[in-house]
């Protein structure tokens, strides 16, 4: 179960990481680059601190 | 690497960083503790986290990584962010596989990859095509170094290019092999260790020398989006419906085939406790944002500030770049210098672990398993050390030969078709004690055929090597899963000895 909802979340994070929901102009500009690469890079962040938060979970220090 | 030939002292700094990777070799090898494959191989498993941080960071992270990567940000605009998820992936996958894997290995000894097949499903078939593929995928990805390390080399010399590739190749080559067959992997976790440093040290020099020589990130974006509503390159817009499944296939594709990489699965091994591979894969998730954010940026300046670089000429687009900084100050120059230095490391790094892994598996799973199984492990060390040389040799030529024939890009990307043939073997295998050696075995060789099949055939539905955007191996991924599923329900009966592994469970 663990596993399955692990997946869910990672397939969850894609689907938003992945910005094909974006409208086509593309042309608003945070942080210096185009904001749909922002919420790309966002996705990824979030992505990352749950794979290191569900390892420290399973297998504390 | 189109930057101006570095002076007398630059090539000083060169050298001396070059001979010391032979010198920690050496060091290495007077720490080793005996003659066994598990101290040459796996550093007697006893890496602790740091240097199996950074050899992970360095082994990850290559010569690709700088100018394949700044290439295809030329390429294909913005949407390439999709290489900070592919490189993120890598880390999700490990989770899912390689702490079970590590318990497995150190209760029972393994050394490569295929002795954790050989152990679970005892089927000589499984075990030796899947080493035979392991060992030309990196074969492959190794070639691509060697032809990284040329193109480097041909920029910093003032002779012929063609000579100047050579020579880069050659020399470098025989560099990585005297460390390597000194200490093993204690030599090269060692110099990954100090190629690690380099390369972070290399990715913040690349940062200030682009903010100092081209502006900011914003005027690039700028520059790039006004180019594209002129021109309507698409170089600044949100991926379309192709470009979306591109970017899931190479997450798919590379997050599972890094992941099965064999020099990947040895660090897993190498790893000195538990706690130490999990904190060492915990921080990896982060390494993204830095190597890839970093190099992100880069490609952008290129693509906004280099003009006039198309095909496997922008992969030189970092190059041009390094050249506008190196000749602009003292400064600037120096930097280059150091980032000369983090690119060869970034390169060596990666393909010092990669030649390591093909010679433990040629020595143990193919000399070792087939030809003298009475072998010791001693002389299956000397087999893998010779065979060190010999296919360096080979790789070197074919590399040479190889100069200007493709991108960095499309040499990578056929290896992933074939590492990820072995998903159901390692990941399923690892969960399901329903999976079967034979259907597996089947599986994987119908898998591993069919992707090479439509990589390389002549097919109406194939486009660009890709089949509606999917990279062959996912393609080729599905009848594989299936035949090793199907197969192994339809006579559950036959599971056996690899299945009673303690690590292996029912889904």
């Amino acid at each position: 179960m663990s596993v399955i909802v692990r997946i869910a979340v990672y397939c969850l994070l894609l689907a938003i990481g992945i910005p094909w929901y974006w409208p086509g102009d593309g042309g608003r500009i945070v942080l210096g680059l185009p904001a749909w690469v922002l919420a790309a890079v966002l996705a990824g962040l979030a992505a990352a601190l749950y794979t290191a938060w569900r390892i420290r979970r399973e297998h504390p220090p | 690497m189109e930057i101006l030939p570095l002076g007398p002292l630059a090539w000083t700094v060169v050298i001396a960083y070059l001979g010391s990777l032979i010198g920690v070799g050496y060091v290495a090898r007077r720490a080793r503790r005996d003659n066994t494959l598990a101290d040459f191989y796996l550093g007697g498993r006893g890496i602790g986290f740091a240097v199996l941080f950074l050899t992970l960071f360095a082994t990850t992270y290559s010569g690709n990584t700088f100018f394949a990567f700044t290439g295809s940000i030329y390429r294909q605009g913005f949407v390439f962010i999709y290489s900070l998820h592919f490189m993120l992936a890598i880390v999700v996958v490990y989770q899912f596989f390689a702490p079970a894997l590590k318990r497995l290995a150190d209760r029972r000894g393994y050394v490569t990859p295929v002795d954790y097949l050989r152990d679970r499903f005892d089927s000589r078939l499984l075990s030796v095509s899947c080493a035979l593929v392991m060992c030309v995928a990196l074969s492959n990805y190794l070639v691509a170094q060697l032809m990284a390390m040329g193109r480097a080399m041909e920029g910093l010399a003032t002779i012929d290019p063609a000579v100047a590739f050579a020579f880069g190749v050659i020399v470098l080559a025989l560099i990585m092999v005297i460390y390597g067959t000194l200490g093993g992997l204690r030599a090269v976790a060692w110099t990954d260790t100090i190629q690690g440093v380099l390369l972070l040290l290399g990715l913040a020099a690349l940062l200030v020398m682009l903010f100092r020589q081209f502006g900011s990130l914003e005027q690039a974006t700028r520059l790039i989006q006004a180019r594209d509503a002129a021109a309507g390159t698409g170089l600044a817009a949100p991926p379309n419906a192709a470009q979306a499944r591109e970017w899931l296939s190479y997450v798919l594709v590379v997050g599972f085939g890094a992941a099965l990489y064999p020099h990947a699965i040895q660090r897993v091994y190498a790893a000195r406790s538990m706690a130490v591979l999990n904190r060492s894969i915990a921080w990896m998730a982060f390494m993204p944002f830095v190597a890839i954010g970093f190099i992100f940026v880069a490609g952008t300046m290129g693509l906004a500030h280099v003009e006039g670089l198309s095909g496997p000429a922008a992969d030189q687009v970092l190059g041009r770049m390094m050249q506008e900084v190196q000749v602009a100050s003292r400064f600037g120059y120096w930097l280059v210098v150091l980032l000369i230095c983090a690119v060869l490391a970034a390169m060596m790094s990666t393909a010092d672990s990669a030649l390591l892994s093909i010679s433990s598996m040629v020595s143990k799973d193919i000399y070792g398993a087939i030809v003298r199984p009475d072998a010791t492990e001693g002389q299956l060390t000397r087999v893998g050390k010779l065979c060190s040389w010999i296919l360096l040799a080979l790789l070197v030529g074919l590399a040479i030969a190889l100069r200007e024939q493709a991108t960095l890009i499309q040499i990578i990307d056929r290896k992933f078709d074939l590492l990820v043939q072995m998903v159901p073997a390692f990941m399923l295998g690892m969960r399901w004690k329903g999976l079967r050696g034979g259907p597996t075995a089947a599986g994987f060789l119908v898998g591993v055929a069919l992707s090479l099949m439509l990589a390389f055939g002549d097919f109406p539905f194939v486009e660009g090597a890709r089949v509606a955007g999917f990279h062959p191996g996912l393609v080729a991924l599905i009848p594989n899963f299936a035949i090793a599923v199907g197969g192994s329900m339809l006579r559950p009966g036959q599971t056996r000895a690899g299945s009673t592994l303690p690590e292996t469970r029912n889904l």
